[in-house]
This record gives structure tokens, sequence and C-alpha cells, in this order.
């Protein structure tokens, strides 16, 4: 990939961004039409989508969204005020900025008519051709000063000499430069070249002035509120020598321009002392063109920018690494394969029983955890990011439908593995679709049922465990348990008269086929969707639960594992086989003797201090042939609330669980979700213990009819 | 609350300053200063007692190393440095950080952090 191509793929990367960013703020913007920094947000996001469009060749994209961007300086300016009309616009205009991004390098282009829709719609909006062609001779960001420095860093330089009577004002100085401390990063030097010598001084007069330089954030305004109140009689001086923001704007200046641009000494005296090649300001001082004290607060604001500079780049470089997730994902498949060849170390080391090879073997594996979990956390990012998209969906899907929906979200900074966000999107999309299509009523039938006019979708995420829980709560009709049996009946699912519970009930929602919905939308009702939501929840090794009540609403809960890459697992053997079992759902392990196994009478249940407990053979269910042991151990894990034992020959212990995925040939093998590498070379299975347990129960429920 | 005691010895006039060395006891501090400068060639100047320094104090304190070098006499300071006094010194600008010294200065000088670790100019 040339140079070029590389910037190209940076930019629309960088633009995608943008434009999520974009979005959120033009939907927050519709709740609080005043924001002036949510407006700032949105123009600055245009700004940049427009500069470094046309910096990589994306002419079109700069040409069209500096049309749009216009509208935001017209409205920044406070000339026009935010409409619905102005956001539905703006979102297009983020949608076709998205397509001209997709088909830029295909041959097609975005329809420029559509572009020129959007561009004549909202400059309808805007208040007067006049005006807006105005606006736009002072709408880039370069000639406006008073943005330029909008939630940028400022260093500025600083001379202030306080009035003379100072302290027979009652003011102590000191504490002014105190305010200006508290601004932010500030060197602050004293000039006292005008103290006299003692026979002359006026003990009462303040004499000292002083040189400042300072780098804040807060804005040049914060800046000069410091003196207002001592301003009546004193000499003040700000100057902006350095704005911080993605690009330092200088290299550090040399401490002879600093001298000249304060007037401290002319360029040509300057120039004459540098032709004698000596350390500038050991010339000037000796030249008495300037004293030390000037020097020195020269030297201290050269020493100041340049610290702040740096310090800006090295947070910058902590904060903002890009980093494609393939290279992620090879550095989580590189951990994966360490973490396997740690579990060989550990294992040879165990059985040389070498006190040093032991203490090496514990060390690397301690490193190898340490690695694990930090290679994780990169990985891991916050689910906000996805309920913010959302947001869009639903205002789309409420103005589809007519219905008045008011989107909250719980715990967007519940941080969860990125190729399982990604995976989530569509399953939650479908629910979404669903909780809106069918759930929410239209207002007409919501208030005279005492409901608000506008449904409620709520999206919330919280840790439990090893696992993330994502409800998605509506407060619509909910679900009819009546419909559900009697649709499910008329496609064959359940017998007629099969009783069921409402959980089971609920549950015949994801059987594939399935819809209540008797007219068929865009949104839902084509009967497909629950079963594939279903599907792709379990294929993350998550569950999905269901409750409703009627005319009160409807809860799904989603249960995702954290991560799909490496988990902890318990290692179990029958005869010579390995398998892991996900420690994350195993509550106890029991044992199990011949005796007590005998006393079910063939049924496989035991008693676990007095509670009933049934149990699945792993030898039978995997046909692995050779005798028991007389005592064999129950794993017992809890599976949608309910507690099942596997029962296996003997547990081997814990085990960090590196998944390998089986391949294609395996794919449609059941109980089984993947496999893992142990440290003697030998392939183990990992189960699926969900999908054990509902085979078997489908198994007995078969040999019952 | 302020007061001092001058203590005159063959070479040197040692000058303990107590309490508080604001711009209430300015005028009173400078008499002083004048005072004892013109008595010794070399002033000693203990400030281990003083509980309050503000800018106006800090300029005659200025003020009096000027006059000690025009007159070819010494300032120096005894005795441990008070927190107030390096405070103040250190929130006005006063104390000069040695790194920002410029070789040509090498002057000594009551202000840099180096002449005033060592307790004396």
């Amino acid at each position: 990939m040339s140079t070029a191509d590389q910037h190209k793929d940076a930019y629309r990367e960088e633009a995608l961004e943008l434009l999520a960013e974009l979005e959120t703020s033009l939907l927050d913007l519709e709740q609080s039409p005043d924001d002036m920094e949510l407006i700032g947000r949105i123009f600055r996001a245009l700004h940049t989508i427009k500069g470094s469009g046309s910096m990589f060749g994306f002419e079109d994209i700069a040409e069209f969204t500096h049309e749009v961007e216009t509208v935001f300086d017209i409205v920044r300016n406070g000339e026009m005020s935010v409409t619905k009309e102005l956001i539905d616009l703006t979102l297009s205009a983020g949608d076709h900025v998205k397509m001209m991004l997709n088909a830029a390098g295909t041959g097609h282009p975005a329809d420029p008519k559509r572009a020129q829709e959007i561009i004549a719609s909202l400059q309808k909006l805007s208040p007067d051709k006049k005006e807006l062609d105005a606006a736009r001779a002072v709408s880039s960001e370069e000639d406006d000063p008073a943005s330029l420095h909008e939630g940028k860093s400022i260093t500025c330089r600083i001379r202030f000499r306080p009035p003379g009577d100072i302290f027979m004002r009652g003011i102590n100085p000191l504490l002014i430069l105190d305010d200006l401390r508290g601004l932010g990063e500030c060197r602050i030097v004293a000039q006292k070249e005008e103290i006299p010598v003692l026979n002359d001084i006026d003990p009462e007069h303040c004499y000292t002035y002083w040189d400042a330089v300072l780098t804040t954030d807060q804005g040049i305004n914060a800046v000069k509120e410091v003196f207002e109140f001592i301003e009546d009689g004193s000499d003040l001086k700000i100057d902006i020598i350095d704005i911080i923001d993605d690009k330092p704007t200088s290299s550090h200046k040399k401490l002879g321009d600093i001298l000249v641009e304060r007037g401290d000494v002319s360029p040509d005296d300057l120039q004459k002392v540098l032709s004698r090649q000596k350390r500038i300001g050991e010339l000037l001082v000796d030249a008495d063109l300037v004293d030390t004290g000037k020097v020195e607060s020269a030297l201290t604001e050269q020493r100041h920018v340049r610290e702040v500079q740096e310090k800006y780049q090295r947070s910058e470089t902590v904060s903002s690494i890009r980093v494609s997730s393939d290279k992620l994902d090879r550095l989580v498949n590189l951990v994966g394969e360490l973490v396997t060849v740690q579990a060989r170390l550990t294992r040879t080391s165990a059985l040389r029983n070498d006190p040093e090879l032991l203490s090496i073997s514990e060390e690397v594996e301690r490193l190898t955890e340490y690695l694990r979990d930090n290679t994780m956390s990169v990985r891991m990012v916050p689910i906000g990011t996805m309920f913010n998209k959302f947001k869009r969906l639903v205002r789309d899907l409420s103005a589809e439908t007519g219905k008045e929906v008011e989107m909250s979200t719980e715990g967007a900074d519940t941080e969860l593995d990125k190729t399982v966000i990604d995976k989530l999107n569509d399953p939650l999309v479908h629910m979404i679709r669903n909780s809106i299509d069918h759930g929410i009523e239209p207002p007409e039938v919501r208030e005279p049922m005492g409901k608000p006019r506008a449904g409620m979708l709520h999206l919330s995420a919280r840790h439990s465990g090893a696992n993330v829980l994502i409800e998605i709560t509506d407060d619509g009709a909910g679900l009819d348990p009546e419909a559900i049996r009697t649709r499910a009946a008329e496609k064959g699912l359940i017998d007629p008269d099969a009783e069921l519970s409402e959980k089971d009930t609920f549950a015949l929602i994801f059987e594939p086929g399935f819809s209540t919905a008797r007219k068929i939308t865009s949104l839902s009702g084509r009967g497909v969707g629950m079963d594939v939501v279903k599907r792709s929840i379990e294929a993350l090794r998550g569950s999905i639960e269901i409750s409703s009540r009627k005319n009160i609403g409807t809860t799904v809960t989603l249960k995702i594992p954290l991560t799909l890459a490496i988990i902890d697992g318990l290692l179990v053997k029958i005869a010579e086989e390995v398998f892991v079992i996900p420690l994350s759902i195993i509550e106890e392990c029991v044992e199990l003797s011949r005796d007590a196994a005998s006393k079910g009478n063939g049924r496989r249940i035991s008693n676990v201090r007095g509670e009933i407990v049934p149990y699945i053979s792993l030898r039978e269910r995997f046909m692995i042939n050779g005798d028991k042991p007389p005592i064999e151990q129950i794993v017992i894990t809890r599976i949608e609330g309910r507690r099942i034992g596997l029962v296996v020959d003997h547990v081997i212990g814990e085990h960090q669980t590196v998944i390998k995925t089986l391949g294609r040939v395996y794919k449609d093998v059941e109980g089984v979700s993947g496999a893992t590498i142990l440290g003697d070379g030998r392939v183990a299975l990992i189960l699926d213990v969900p999908r054990l347990v509902q085979n078997m129960e489908r198994e007995v429920a078969f040999a019952g009819q | 609350m302020f007061d001092y005691k001058s203590e005159q010895t063959e070479d040197k006039t040692v000058l303990t300053i107590n309490g508080e060395l604001t711009i209430q006891n300015a005028a009173v501090f400078k008499d002083v200063l004048l005072e004892s400068l013109e008595k010794t060639g070399h002033l000693v100047l203990n400030l281990e007692n003083v509980t309050d320094v503000d800018l106006s104090c800090l300029q005659l304190l200025c003020s009096a190393y000027l006059a000690t070098t025009e007159l070819n006499r010494r300032l120096t300071m005894d005795g441990g440095c008070p927190e107030a006094f390096r405070k103040a010194a250190t929130d006005s600008g006063y104390l000069k950080d040695e790194a920002c010294k410029p070789s040509a200065c090498n002057k000594s000088c009551l202000w840099t952090e180096a002449d005033y670790s060592r307790g004396g100019v």
C-alpha cells in the first residue's frame, strides 16, 4: 500500500469516528438545543472532516462539508436557532459524507443530486443568502480568533506591573500570582531592577514587577479575569505565544527571538552580538542591552514552552495510539500461544521437580498471567460507543412508526471485548426494532391507558462476575403468553394441550419461524429474528432471557462473557480424555460414590446437602469406554438459574484456557464450544454446558412422549 | 508582633528578627537595616524566628543587599531558614532556580536557591 493510500485509509477511519461523534452530538443537541458546547463540538467535527478531507484528496467531501459547517458557524454565532429540521438535515449530511467515503475510490461516486438537495435545504434554513455569504467569509476557523483557542491549551506571556501603591490599597500582589498559578502550569520571575538602594526606598511602595509564562486550558478570558480588579493603575500585557493542539504550532523559540518579540532588544543589536558566536544570554548581559532579570525571564519562558510541549506530546502519545484490530488479534493469539507454552513449562518443571526450574516456571506463570490480563484489557472497549449508535436508530424508527420513544442508557462505561461488541450489534439492533415495532404502543393507545405519550426504551449494561449483563427494557405492551401459546400450537411447535411455564412460553419466541406479528413491516414480523438473535448470543457463549408483563413492558436480558479469547477453565478427566469446563459457570464439586449413584435407581439425580441436583454423566454422553472409578466427581454448574451436575472421573484443576475454534468440519458438533491445547500438547475439548443440558432435556422429553 | 535584637561583635553585627516581616512593620524594618549597616562592615541576618514575610520586606532585603554591594560591605544570612521566608521568596518569583541562571550571571545573589541553601550570600 502506498503512503498516499495509507493516509487515505487513516483519513477514512478518522472521518468515520468524527461522523459518529457528530451524530451523537446532534442527537444530544436535539435534547438541549442551547448547549453551546455541543454546537462547538459539531462545528469542530465538521471542520476537521473538511480540513483533513481536502488535505488527503477528498475534495468532494471537503466542499460538501464546508457548506454544512458554514450553517453551523451561523448557529454558533447565535444568528440561527437549532431546530428539528436542522438536526434532520445535518444527520442526513453526515450519512451522505459516509456514503461519499464509502464510494471514494470505487469509481461510483455518491449521488451528487442528494448532496445538492441537502445543501439547498440547509441554505433555505439559514437566515438570509446575503447574511450567509457574509458568514461564509468569516467562517473559517483560522480567521476567527475567538474560536482559535476553543478547547485548546494556550501558553501566554504576561508582564504585570502593579500600581506602586498596591500595598496601601490593602492588596497583596502575591495572592494575584497565586490565582495565576491556579490556572495551569505557571512560571513567574520577579523583575527587581527598579528596587532602589536602602536609603532611597519607600518601604510601602511596590517596585517589583513580574514576567509570567502560563499554560492553561481555561482560555484567555480566565487569565484576564485574574487581573480584573487591579487593572486600574496596573501595566498589564498578555500575549498568547503558543496554542497547543494536535500539532504543536512552533518549535522552541530561541532566546534572542523571545527578547526581540518582547521589545527588550532590537533585532539589529541581536544580530550584532550573535555574530560574536557566544552564548546569547551572556552576550546580551555583557553588552548591557538587557539585564539578567530579563534574560532569566526569557529563559524561563523558553524552558516552560519546551516542557509543556514535550509533556503534551508525551501524553498525546500515551493517550492515543491507534492500533488496527488485526494487530491486536495477532497479539492476543501470540499471548494465547505463550499461555499454552507456559502450561507446558509448568508441567515439565513439576515433573522434573527441580527447585530452580520450578521457581522460573512460577515467575513465567505470574508474568504470563499479567500479560494475558493486560492484553485482554487492551481489547476492552466501553459499550457506550454502541449505545450511542442506537440513539440514531431509535430516532429513525420512532419517526418511521409514528411512535414517540425516549431512549435512556445506563452503564455506558461497562467494558467488553471489541470482538464481542462487534458481534452484539446485530442482535441488539434486532431487539430494539422489536421493542419499538411490537412493544411500544403509539401515543394514542398509550394515553388512554394512563401511560406517558412517549414510550421508554432503556438500555443498561453491568458487570456480573466474568459476564456482562445487558438489558433492553421497554414499557410497551409486553408479551401475551396466550397469543404465544396459540401461535406456537398453530405452527406445530408445541402440543395444543401442553402446559408450559411462563418462562418456557416466552422461550418459544426464540424458535425458528415463530412470529406473532400479523403483518410484516419493514422493521420486524418476518418470523426470522429472535431465533437468529438467540443463535448469535449463544455463539458468543452467552444466554438470553425474557421477562415480561402484559401492558407493563418487557425486559430482555443478555448475559455475555467478557472475552472470547482466553477463559479460566476447570480441567476434568474421563478415562484418558481431558475436557475443560468454563470456571464461570461452576459452583462446586462434590463426590459421587457408586452407592450414592445406585440409590438413584437409574435416575441421574444426586442429593447435595438435601438438595436434589440432576446430573449428566459425561462418560455416557461422549461414549467413553472403560470402567468408572469407585468414586466419581460431580462438577455442579448453574445454567439459567438451575443447578446441574456433570459427572467426571477426576477433577485436575484450574487451567488458563486459550480458546481455539474447532474448524468447519466440527461446526455442527453440539455440546462442544471449542478446544484448547494442554501443557503436554494434547487437545482438550471445551464443553458447551448450556447446549449439553438442552440436548439432554430434549432427549428426555422425547423419550417420555 | 515584630521585634529585633542587634548584637555587635568584633567583625560583624548579628541582627535577629522575630515575628512578622510584613507591610505593617516595613518602615521599622527599613530603619533597623539602615542603622545596622551603618554600624558594621558585615551584617548577619538571623530570620529563624520570622513567622510571616510579605513582598514589601522582600524588597527591603533586596534593597539592603544592593546597598551592601554599593558600600562594599557584606550581608549574609545565618540560622535556619524559616518556612514563611522560603514560601514568600518562592511565591513572589524572587527565588531563582539555579538552572535558569545564565552563565553571565554568576555573581552571588540573595535569591539563588544554591546560595540561599548554603545560608549565605
